[in-house]
């Protein structure tokens, strides 16, 4: 039981799914750092500390989840771009699934249980 | 100061701050970290007025505390070294093991080059090797030969013209997997006096009368060959040849191999003139 208000309960639920959120942002198209916080910072809840995107995107590429490449920009320095690997879709396939089922089983006990 | 050196002295407070935080960190990782939060604030910044603090500040913040940024990096860091001393773990433990079955394969390997001898004669069925003179008469060894002292082998007298030596040769698969019988080869090879000799083989235990070519041997299985050497008379001083066994050429799931096969000796005394 998570217990410590909803920080904590958030806190957890983040860590057992932004990864893989990450390699679904990055299946629809390759994308650098800033991108990736943005547009995780946008879905409500997802990212607290941007800065701590980073890290995570170091581990899913010492892993092979990721890879890298650098890219010059018309507006700055070159971007460093992350992309998704072969592994990385082979790991991101079955969260989808078993996501999908997690959710719906949540979603049809919560309704039960406030439909009361 | 301006706005636009305040907010400097910001980001060079919060990067600074942040590399304190990490020293902890190996210097490639938290380099590489801090580039990737520089390029983030760049990145922010260029959609800021320069003089806009508050908005800085709120990229600062959105960006997360050093000290939790560090703390998230540290502990990235420590799961790699757990991973890569559990890899270290493994492969030392998987080393002596394919050391061994290195190890074992090639003592496997030595043991079937060295004793693994499935080949044997049938002793039952070894027969006395027979002659026939140029004049086309089939003499048997025992009518052909005599020994000067009881025990030792007959001693043939090399006829003149050109005579043919009739050798059979029954050899066993003493094992129980089937080998594969690939060659056999003239006693007399590299002798002058013997030409190449005509091989037959009696499948299934038959007669021998196909000409020779690969065949399979089941275990525990026997089969006849013979081998017909021409042998033309040469002038000598009158040495000569004992012939006492085969060479069988085999092969096990793809591995050649060589074993002599023995046969009924007997001596063939060269002529001193034909």
């Amino acid at each position: 039981m998570v217990v410590g208000g909803n920080d904590k309960l958030l806190a957890q639920m983040r860590r057992g799914s932004i990864e893989y959120c990450v390699l679904a942002l990055l299946q629809s198209g390759d994308r650098y750092g800033f991108q990736i916080t943005r547009e995780l910072a946008v879905a409500d809840g997802l990212v607290t500390s941007e800065g701590t995107v980073y890290p995570m995107l170091t581990r899913l590429r010492n892993v092979g989840l990721v890879d890298t490449y650098w890219q010059e920009s018309s507006e700055g320095p070159p971007r460093r771009y992350y992309r998704i690997t072969s592994d990385g879709e082979r790991a991101l396939k079955p969260f989808i699934e078993q996501w999908e089922r997690f959710r719906d089983a949540v979603d049809d006990i919560l309704k039960r249980g406030t439909s009361k | 100061m301006t706005n636009q050196d305040t907010s400097q002295v910001l980001v060079e407070h919060y990067l600074s701050t942040l590399r304190n935080q990490m020293f902890q960190v190996p210097l490639s990782a938290r380099e590489e970290f801090i580039s990737e939060i520089n390029d983030h604030i760049t990145e922010g910044r260029a959609s800021l007025e320069p003089e806009d603090i508050d908005s800085l500040r709120a990229l600062l913040a959105h960006l997360g505390s050093p000290s939790e940024l560090a703390m998230e990096v540290i502990e990235g860091q420590r799961e790699l070294t757990r991973q890569m001393s559990l890899a270290k773990r493994v492969r030392k433990l998987l080393r002596p093991i394919l050391a061994l079955i290195v190890v074992v394969l090639i003592f496997a390997s030595l043991g079937w080059w060295t004793h693994y001898q499935p080949m044997r004669p049938a002793p039952l069925l070894q027969t006395w090797p027979s002659i026939t003179y140029s004049d086309g008469k089939l003499v048997p060894q025992v009518n052909a030969a005599s020994s000067d002292l009881p025990n030792e082998v007959p001693i043939w007298k090399m006829p003149s013209g050109t005579s043919t030596i009739h050798i059979f040769v029954s050899i066993e698969n003493a094992q129980s997997f089937p080998i594969k019988i690939t060659g056999v080869q003239s006693p007399f090879q590299g002798w002058p006096e013997f030409g190449t000799a005509r091989i037959d083989f009696g499948p299934d235990g038959g007669i021998p009368k196909r000409h020779f070519r690969s065949f399979s041997l089941g275990g525990k299985h026997s089969e006849e060959v013979s081998l017909a050497i021409p042998m033309h008379c040469m002038a000598t001083s009158g040495s000569t040849v004992e012939p006492t066994r085969v060479l069988v050429s085999t092969s096990f799931l793809g591995v050649s191999h060589q074993v002599w096969v023995n046969i009924e000796p007997f001596d063939i005394e060269f002529a001193k003139t034909c």
